[in-house]
C-alpha cells in the first residue's frame, strides 16, 4: 500500500504538568515537533504498513527549518521524505497550502491512501484534509479514531468520533483520512530505527520542480488573508478559594442546583 | 435571481431537532442584514425539513431552502456538500456560514474547495465592513485572535462555534418564502458506506453535559474510580485532562481541552488538573468553574471561580458523603 | 548558574565538563557539526545529577538533552570504548560491573533462599547493592524482618532501565528492559515496591508511566519505607554513638524525587545529629555515581574527592549515604580518619538485627 502522511511542524507547548508525587514541572524550552494529530497519522500508517506491506512517504510544506518533522516522521517509520519549501508557497492559507500539496502528491502518487491529523496546534482549522480530497478527486473520512483492514480488498473500515457517537464506515481506496490526537500508544524508537532513520534522505521540491502558477501558490493563491493578529484576553477569572469542607458543600450545592434546572427545562 | 444580497445558513437536523447553532447564526445574519436590504436564506439539511420552517422564519430566515428529500436524514458531508455546489455554483451568496460541529467543519472545506473560495473555521466574532464579511477567530489555543477576509472567494464561508452568538427570540409572526433547489439524489461517489453507529449516553456525550467532573493525570486508576462513582450517583459526565488520557486513565472521547472536546457545561470541577493553556480552551465557556488542586500555584485556580487546595484524597470522598446525604 | 555546581566541573576545571558547554556543543551538531568522539566523551562525561537543572534561570533541563545527545553518540557509532565496555556488561548481564547475570541470581538466592512468590512488599535489590555492597541488602532485609514485613525479593531481577537508559538513552531497548521487570513485579501481587537505589525508584515512578509500563504497585524509597516503620513502632532502633557526622543526600533522591525529610528522621530516631555540609538537601553535590565510576574512575576519584573535601572542612567524621551507589563510590576513597556507613547498616545496628 502507498500511503502518504501529510505533517506539519508546529510550535511545542507541551502540557505542563505537575505531578503530585514528585512536584517535578518539566519545563522545556519553545522548541518546535511534529503537529500531535500527525503524529497518530504516522503511527496509524506504520501500523497498516506492518499489515498491508508497502511504503509510507512523509510530505511536508514549510520552511526549511521544517525538516526536523521529516526526522522525525524517518523515526516513526516514513520510507520516503518530501520538504516541500519556496519563498512562493510561503503565507499560504489551507486552500493554498492544499492545492501545492495535492501537486506534490499527484506528481508522486499514485497515493493508495493519504493521512493527515484532524487539525494542528496552531491554525486548528482542520481545512487541509478535506481540501486535498476534493482537488485529488477521492473521498475523505475527517476525526477517526481508529482505521482497520476491511473484508472487502481495496476497502478500509474506520471508526469515527462525533460529539455525539462513534461510528463505523467501510471507506474505497484512494482517500484521505484525518486522525484525532493521542489514540495510538508510541513506542520509543529502537538503536536500529534510529540508525534506519538516520540515512533516510530528504528530497526537496521548490517550485522549480513543480512549476506551478504563481497566483495559485503562496498568498497570492490565499483566498482568505488574515488582516489582523492581536493577543487575546485570556479567560481568566476571579478565583475565590475556600476550605475543604466549604468547597465540598459549594460544590454538592451547585450539582443540585444544575440537576433542579435540568429537571425543571 | 442574483444572490449576491443572500446570507445563507446551514442549518442541521438530528433526532428531530433542530441543532441550536443554526438558529444563532440566522440570528446574526439577520441582525448583519439589518439596513442593508438583504436576506437570510436558511438551508434545512435532514429529513421532514419542512416542519421547522416555521422555527426558522421566527429566527429572522427570509428564505427556507429544504435540501433534502421528503424522508432522507442527513446526507453525509461529501454528499451535502456536492449538492450545495451544483446549487450555488453558477451563481453565489455573499457569506455562507456553517456551525463547526464535526460535521460542519468537514462540509464546510469540501464546500469551499469545489466552490474555489476561502473558508475561516471557528469564528467566535463576525461583522461587515465595507462590504466585506470580516471574520474573527481564535489561534494557537486561543491566545491570540485573528481577523480574517475573503476579498475575492464568494460565497465568504465561515463555520461558526455553538455558542458564539446568541439564541435570537423568536417572533411567531414572522413569515418567508419557501424555495425548492433542484436535489440531486444522484450520489457520484458511493465509497462511503456506514457500518454502525454507537451514541453515547447523554452522560458519555461531554458536549451537552451540564455538569462535568474531570479529573487529571494525578488521581491515577484509585482516583478516577472513585470519580465515576461519583459521576454514577450524582448522574454527571466524566471528563479527563490530556495526560489522564495518556496514562490510558480515561478514554480518548473524555479528553477535555484544545485536542479534545471543548465544553460548556453550567458546573465544571477540575480535580487533580494543573490547568495548561490547553486544558483552558476546553473550559473557557464553561458557566462555573471550580478547582481542586493540592498546589496552590497551580495555573488552573487562574480559570476558576472557586478554588479548593487540596488532593482529590481528601476532596472526592468528602464530596461523596454530601451528595449522598442530599438524596 | 550550572558552572557553579555541577560537580564534575568544579573538580576537573575544564570547561567541557558543565552543562552550557554541552549545551552549545549539541547546538553545534543540529547545526551540522559533525557529532564525533570528542562530542560524545564529553556528554558522558556527566553524572545526570541534576544540579545544574535544579539551577538554571532558563528552565532548560540539561539531563534530558545530554541522555538525548548519548543516544545520537549509539547511532552514530562514536562511543568512547571506554564506555561501550560498559554498555555491553549493561546488555548482556543486566548490570553495569560486569558481573554475570547468573552470578547476580546466585547472590541474590542466597539474600534470601526462601523467598515467597507472592508478598504485600516487593524489595527491589538492584545492582549497585548485588554487585558493590550487598551487606546493605542484607541489612534491608534484616530489618523487614524485624518489623515483621510480609515482604519478597525477586531471584531474577532484570535491570530497571535507569543504567541502561542513562548510557544509550530512552529507547526501545531500555523499555523493553523496563517492561520485562514490571511483569515480574506485577506477578507478585505486591502493593509496594521498594527498590534500595533512588536510580530504580526514579526510574520506576517517573518514567515507567511515560515508558507506557504499567507498574501496579506504589513505589516507595527505600528512606520513606524504613521511616515509616520507625514511626509506626515497628522498628525500635536504640541509640548509635558516633563523632561528628553528616548526611549525604543522594541525588535522585533529594532533587528528583522531592525527598529530604526521611533519611534524617531515621538519623534522628537513633540519636545521631547531622552536622549539615555546605551542599546539602536538594543542592546536594552528587558523589559521581556508579556509572560514571564503571567508565571513567578517574573522574570519579576527584567528585568522590571533592564531597570529602565538604566533609573533611567541618571536622566531619562519619558521611552518612542512602544509596549503594554514593556508599560504594564514596568508600573507595575515603579518606585518613573518617568513614563513610550507610544508613540501613546503622539502622539494622541499632534494631539489633
Amino acid at each position: 500500500m502507498e500511503i502518504a502522511v501529510c505533517v506539519k511542524q508546529v510550535i511545542d507547548t507541551k502540557e505542563i504538568t505537575l505531578d503530585e508525587n514528585n512536584n517535578i514541572i518539566r519545563r522545556d524550552g519553545m522548541s518546535m515537533s511534529v503537529n500531535p494529530a500527525d503524529r497518530t497519522a504516522l503511527s496509524m500508517a506504520t501500523r497498516l504498513k506492518r499489515q498491508f506491506g508497502g511504503r509510507i512517504t512523509a510530505v511536508t510544506m514549510g520552511t526549511p527549518g521544517s525538516v526536523s518533522v521529516l526526522h522525525e516522521a524517518a523515526l516513526m517509520g516514513a520510507n520516503v521524505l518530501y520538504l516541500v519549501t519556496d519563498p512562493a508557497f510561503a503565507s499560504a492559507d489551507t486552500y493554498a497550502t492544499a492545492f501545492v500539496l495535492s501537486e506534490v502528491l499527484k506528481k508522486t502518487g499514485p497515493f493508495d491512501l493519504v493521512l493527515c491529523g484532524r487539525k494542528a496546534v496552531d491554525g486548528e482549522t482542520g481545512q487541509v484534509g478535506p481540501s486535498l480530497s476534493v482537488m485529488l478527486g477521492v473521498d475523505c473520512m475527517t476525526n477517526l479514531i481508529d482505521i482497520e483492514e476491511s473484508d472487502c480488498p481495496g476497502f478500509l473500515n474506520c471508526t469515527r468520533l462525533t460529539e455525539t457517537s462513534e461510528e463505523t464506515y467501510r471507506i474505497t481506496l484512494p482517500a484521505v483520512l484525518t486522525l484525532c490526537e493521542g489514540i495510538l500508544l508510541e513506542s520509543r524508537p529502537s538503536i536500529a530505527a534510529l540508525r534506519r532513520a538516520a540515512k533516510i534522505p530528504v528530497i526537496s521540491f521548490s517550485n522549480q520542480e513543480l512549476h506551478l502558477p504563481l497566483q495559485s501558490v503562496g498568498m497570492k493563491g490565499s483566498w482568505t488573508r488574515v488582516r489582523k493578529v492581536s493577543v487575546s484576553s485570556g479567560g481568566d477569572r476571579e478565583c475565590r478559594f475556600l476550605s475543604l469542607e466549604e468547597g465540598v458543600k459549594a460544590a454538592a450545592e451547585m450539582i443540585e442546583q444544575c440537576k433542579e434546572s435540568r429537571q425543571s427545562s | 435571481m442574483s444572490r449576491e444580497k443572500e446570507i445563507w445558513v446551514l442549518c442541521e437536523i438530528r433526532g428531530n431537532e433542530l441543532l441550536e447553532v443554526g438558529l444563532e447564526l440566522i440570528g446574526k445574519a439577520a441582525s448583519m442584514s439589518h439596513g442593508r436590504e438583504w436576506s437570510v436564506c436558511a438551508v434545512l439539511l435532514g429529513h421532514d425539513s419542512a416542519l421547522y420552517a416555521e422555527k426558522v422564519f421566527a429566527a429572522g430566515a427570509d428564505v427556507v431552502i429544504p435540501m433534502c428529500c421528503e424522508k432522507e436524514a442527513m446526507p453525509p458531508e461529501y454528499i451535502a456538500a456536492e449538492r450545495l455546489y451544483q446549487i450555488l455554483k453558477d451563481n453565489r451568496p455573499f457569506a455562507l456560514l456553517i456551525g463547526a460541529g464535526v460535521y460542519g467543519r468537514t462540509l464546510a472545506p469540501l464546500l469551499a474547495a469545489l466552490l474555489k473560495t476561502g473558508l475561516t473555521a471557528d469564528c467566535t466574532e463576525l461583522s461587515i465592513e465595507n462590504d466585506l464579511l470580516v471574520q474573527t477567530r481564535p489561534a494557537f489555543g486561543g491566545t491570540l485572535m485573528a481577523e480574517v477576509i475573503c476579498p475575492e472567494g464568494r460565497p465568504q464561508m465561515a463555520s461558526v462555534r455553538p455558542g458564539a452568538f446568541p439564541l435570537p427570540t423568536l417572533k411567531r409572526e414572522r413569515h418567508g418564502t419557501v424555495r425548492q433547489e433542484p436535489c440531486s439524489s444522484e450520489i457520484s461517489r458511493s465509497g462511503i458506506q456506514i457500518l454502525g453507529k454507537k451514541a453515547f449516553s447523554s452522560k458519555e456525550s461531554l458536549l451537552k453535559a451540564d455538569i462535568i467532573l474531570a479529573g487529571g493525570a494525578g488521581l491515577g486508576k484509585e482516583g478516577f474510580k472513585k470519580l465515576r462513582e461519583i459521576g454514577d450517583k450524582a448522574n454527571c459526565s466524566i471528563g479527563a485532562s490530556r495526560s489522564a488520557v495518556n496514562l490510558g486513565l480515561a478514554p480518548y472521547s473524555a479528553q477535555i481541552g484544545q485536542t479534545g472536546v471543548i465544553v460548556r457545561p453550567k458546573f465544571y470541577i477540575a480535580i487533580g488538573i494543573s490547568g495548561s493553556v490547553q486544558h483552558l480552551v476546553g473550559i473557557r465557556n464553561a458557566g462555573a468553574v471550580m478547582a481542586v488542586n493540592p498546589d496552590p500555584r497551580a495555573p488552573i485556580f487562574r480559570y476558576a471561580d472557586i478554588g479548593v487546595v487540596s488532593g482529590w484524597k481528601e476532596f472526592l470522598p468528602k464530596l461523596e458523603d454530601a451528595l449522598s446525604s442530599l438524596y | 548558574m550550572c558552572r557553579y555546581i555541577c560537580p564534575v566541573g568544579l573538580q576537573t576545571g575544564s570547561e567541557l565538563n558543565n552543562a552550557r558547554a554541552k549545551a552549545l556543543l549539541i547546538s553545534y551538531a543540529v547545526r551540522g557539526q559533525k557529532f564525533d568522539e570528542s562530542f560524545a566523551e564529553a556528554m558522558y562525561q556527566c553524572c545526570l545529577c541534576g544540579a545544574c537543572s535544579q539551577d538554571c534561570a532558563t528552565g532548560f533541563e540539561p539531563p534530558v538533552f545530554i541522555r538525548e545527545a548519548r543516544t545520537e553518540a549509539v547511532v552514530n557509532d562514536v562511543v568512547p570504548p571506554n564506555v561501550q565496555n560498559v554498555i555491553t556488561s549493561v546488555l548482556d548481564n543486566d548490570n553495569i560491573f560486569g558481573v554475570k547475570a547468573e552470578e547476580t541470581s546466585n547472590r541474590l538466592k542466597s539474600l534470601l533462599p526462601d523467598a515467597k512468590e507472592k508478598a504485600e512488599v516487593l524489595i527491589y535489590v538492584g545492582h549497585s547493592a548485588l554487585c558493590r555492597a550487598p551487606e546493605i541488602a542484607k541489612a534491608f532485609i534484616a530489618l523487614c524482618g524485624k518489623a515483621g514485613i510480609d515482604f519478597t525479593i525477586l531471584h531474577d531481577e532484570g535491570q530497571s532501565g535507569a543504567e541502561l537508559g542513562d548510557l544509550i538513552g530512552y529507547v526501545e531497548e531500555t523499555v523493553d528492559k523496563a517492561k520485562m521487570v514490571v511483569e515480574k513485579i506485577n506477578a507478585t501481587g505486591a502493593k509496594k515496591v521498594v527498590p534500595l537505589d533512588p536510580n530504580c525508584t526514579r526510574v520506576m515512578r517517573q518514567e515507567y508511566p511515560a515508558w507506557e509500563c504499567d507498574l501496579k504497585p506504589e513505589v516507595q524509597t527505600a528512606t520513606a519505607f524504613m521511616a515509616e516503620l520507625i514511626r509506626e513502632g515497628k522498628l525500635r532502633p536504640g541509640k548509635i554513638e558516633t563523632g561528628l557526622t553528616t548526611f549525604h543526600d543522594p541525588c535522585k533522591l533529594s532533587r528528583d524525587l522531592d525527598e529530604v525529610n526521611e533519611a534524617r528522621e531515621i538519623l534522628s530516631a537513633m540519636g545521631i545529629h547531622i552536622t549539615e555540609m555546605l551542599l546539602n538537601r536538594k543542592w546536594t553535590k552528587c558523589c559521581g555515581t556508579e556509572i560514571l565510576k564503571a567508565h571513567s574512575p578517574n573522574i570519579t576519584e576527584l567528585t568522590a574527592g571533592g564531597r570529602w573535601d565538604d566533609a573533611r572542612r567541618l571536622g566531619i567524621r562519619t558521611m552518612v549515604t542512602a544509596c549503594p551507589g554514593c556508599y560504594d563510590v564514596l568508600g573507595e576513597h575515603t579518606p585518613e580518619g573518617m568513614e563513610v556507613k550507610d544508613i540501613f547498616m546503622m539502622l539494622a545496628e541499632a534494631c539489633r538485627c
